[in-house]
């Protein structure tokens, strides 16, 4: 099944046209869901990637009322910030 | 691309952005509609590019409310009489992305999302003006 495929940092990043190290950092700071898969290597489900890429929260239940402010960069968090 | 720059790009392009929004504050839509679209198509499309540097300079999400588009670019009777359903549908799926995205945790998912909704404003907006053209073409006959 295509959910189940496995994924390095670099395929990820190969897909995303970001660098590893962009991957890894998404991986450190619990953006992406991502299994230990030895030293210093990790393994990514096909599914955590596309839930990542939609944007899907850990807790879908936790959702604010919607707003119409159409600003976004309020939610962006500086890079040593988190 | 600094993190310093990345900031910047974002200020610009969200000043925009939000310029566009809050010219389709009122419905119904006028004349100038299809012009206040593609404003806003393009603005979304600069936010694309700028929530993408933010992606590559580390910068993180804070998962937020979902968003109202404006009461313009809400689904309401009238629109039938200016595009087929089709291109009304998916833009109404790219707001609905957008605003899944802003509630969700990656900044690469905001600026996807962005994306696809510049692609489906643009594509409304030529659906209006090919509704309008025919309109006038059958009135003419």
């Amino acid at each position: 099944m295509a959910d189940d495929e496995y994924l390095t940092p670099a395929q990820v990043a190969a897909e995303l046209h970001v660098t590893t190290i962009t991957v890894r950092r998404w991986i450190t700071t619990r953006q992406l869901t991502a299994a230990k898969a030895g030293p210093r290597r990790w393994m990514i489900r096909r599914s955590d990637v596309d839930r990542f890429l939609a944007g899907a929260r850990e807790d879908p239940a936790a959702v604010d009322a919607p707003s119409e402010d159409p600003s976004f960069s309020k939610q962006l968090v500086a890079p040593g910030e988190r | 691309m600094s993190a310093e720059r990345a900031r910047e790009q974002l200020e610009l392009s969200e000043g925009r952005w939000e310029g566009a929004i809050r010219a389709h504050a009122q419905p119904p839509p006028d004349a100038g509609f299809t012009r206040r679209l593609r404003a806003l198509a393009d603005a979304a499309a600069q936010e694309q590019a700028a929530y993408g540097y933010a992606t590559e300079e580390g910068f993180g999400w804070r998962p937020g409310p979902p968003w109202l588009p404006p009461q313009e670019l809400r689904p309401a009777p009238w629109r039938s009489s200016l595009a087929p359903a089709e291109a009304w549908d998916r833009f109404d799926d790219a707001a609905e992305a957008l605003s899944r995205a802003r509630t969700g945790v990656s900044v690469i998912a905001v600026s996807r999302a962005f994306g696809v909704l510049a692609d489906a404003a643009h594509t409304l907006a030529a659906a209006i003006d090919d509704q309008q053209h025919a309109h006038r073409r059958t009135s003419a006959a």
